[in-house]
């Protein structure tokens, strides 16, 4: 019992719930409201625009390392979306990490934009290393990323050994 | 027809004399009126869910919006950005989490949609922007996630501290 919630956010029926998400944009239904407790996500999981989500543009959006570890969390079991564009979103290496975790599990997207994200070499390393074990994703967006030399030459790699083009 | 007043009963018992018009915002009364047929002269009608004070805020809300057009049905149309609320129905919103809560439910048992509407709004509003845990805190929620579910979010971050 100890367990119990007793918020009265969580008293509210599915349905009314539904509509407080109506209000709120995909955006913030993914960074903010996922992870809160399991109700809540029950509810997200069944909630229409949730379950229809395909594409986010979250494109210049300042959401840095700890909003992109609540967007990872939440892709490492959608099954919905197939194109996220995080491009200029400041992620860094850190966020890179976490959205490798996911992309090790999901088995739905398509198509992910880092654009303009100094990830780094080590970010990269991540990635690389998770896409060993993904294999739906096949547009991977890596320009201006801050790699090096050897960062391109491990990119070809990846290529070769992978289906992303 | 216009003064025409019913009496409206709250779940403890007091009771509160409102236009007819003014009342059927509320299409839960609105039907009981119409479609089954109570007259509006001596009967009292009861509404079990809903205490006097938040009834009497409801009151206020339908009388300050009696003029307002209808909502539009379209129901396709909730998720459109909508976020603006008017300055009096911000102050009117001033209230507890518990009140809020409260008006919620009753604007959705009595099926007043203009009020469920800026009430989830409102709520909408307290979300955004937030981090889960600033929104466990906000709304006293607890984390429920089970000791297994809390160990694969370690695992996964230990993966990446590993790296």
């Amino acid at each position: 019992m100890s367990k119990k919630n007793s918020s009265p956010i969580l008293g509210l029926s599915v349905e009314i719930i539904y509509r407080i998400l109506d209000h709120l944009e995909v955006r913030t239904i993914l960074l903010s409201l996922r992870n809160v407790c399991t109700r809540l996500n029950n509810i997200i999981n069944t909630y229409h625009r949730y379950q229809t989500l395909t594409h986010v543009n979250l494109n210049s959006n300042k959401i840095g390392p700890q909003g992109v570890q609540y967007l990872a969390q939440a892709l490492y079991i959608n099954q919905t979306l197939t194109s996220l564009d995080l491009s200029s979103t400041r992620i860094g290496s850190e966020g890179a990490q976490y959205l490798a975790i996911a992309l090790q599990f999901n088995q739905k997207l398509m198509k992910l934009s880092l654009a303009h994200n100094p990830i780094g070499q080590s970010g990269l390393d991540y990635l690389a290393n998770a896409l060993q074990y993904n294999k739906t994703l096949i547009e991977l967006i890596l320009i201006r990323n801050e790699m090096n030399g050897r960062g391109a030459t491990q990119l070809g790699w990846i290529l070769k050994s992978n289906n992303v083009r | 027809m216009a003064g025409n007043k019913i009496k409206l009963q709250s779940n403890d018992g007091d009771t509160f004399d409102v236009d007819v018009e003014i009342a059927k915002q509320s299409a839960t009364i609105k039907t009981m009126l119409e479609d089954l047929g109570m007259s509006e002269e001596d009967d009292v009608i009861p509404l079990p869910n809903v205490n006097s004070a938040i009834l009497k805020k409801v009151i206020q809300w339908a009388t300050h919006h009696k003029d307002d057009p209808p909502p539009p049905e379209d129901d396709e149309n909730r998720e459109k950005n909508l976020s603006d609320i008017s300055s009096w129905d911000q102050d009117f919103l001033k209230v507890d989490q518990g009140t809020l809560f409260e008006l919620i439910l009753a604007a959705n048992y009595l099926d007043i949609k203009g009020l469920l509407d800026v009430t989830c709004k409102t709520v909408a509003n307290m979300i955004k922007g937030r981090t889960p845990e600033e929104i466990r805190r906000q709304f006293n929620i607890k984390n429920d996630f089970t000791p297994q579910e809390e160990e694969q979010i370690k695992k996964e971050n230990e993966w990446c501290e590993e790296k």
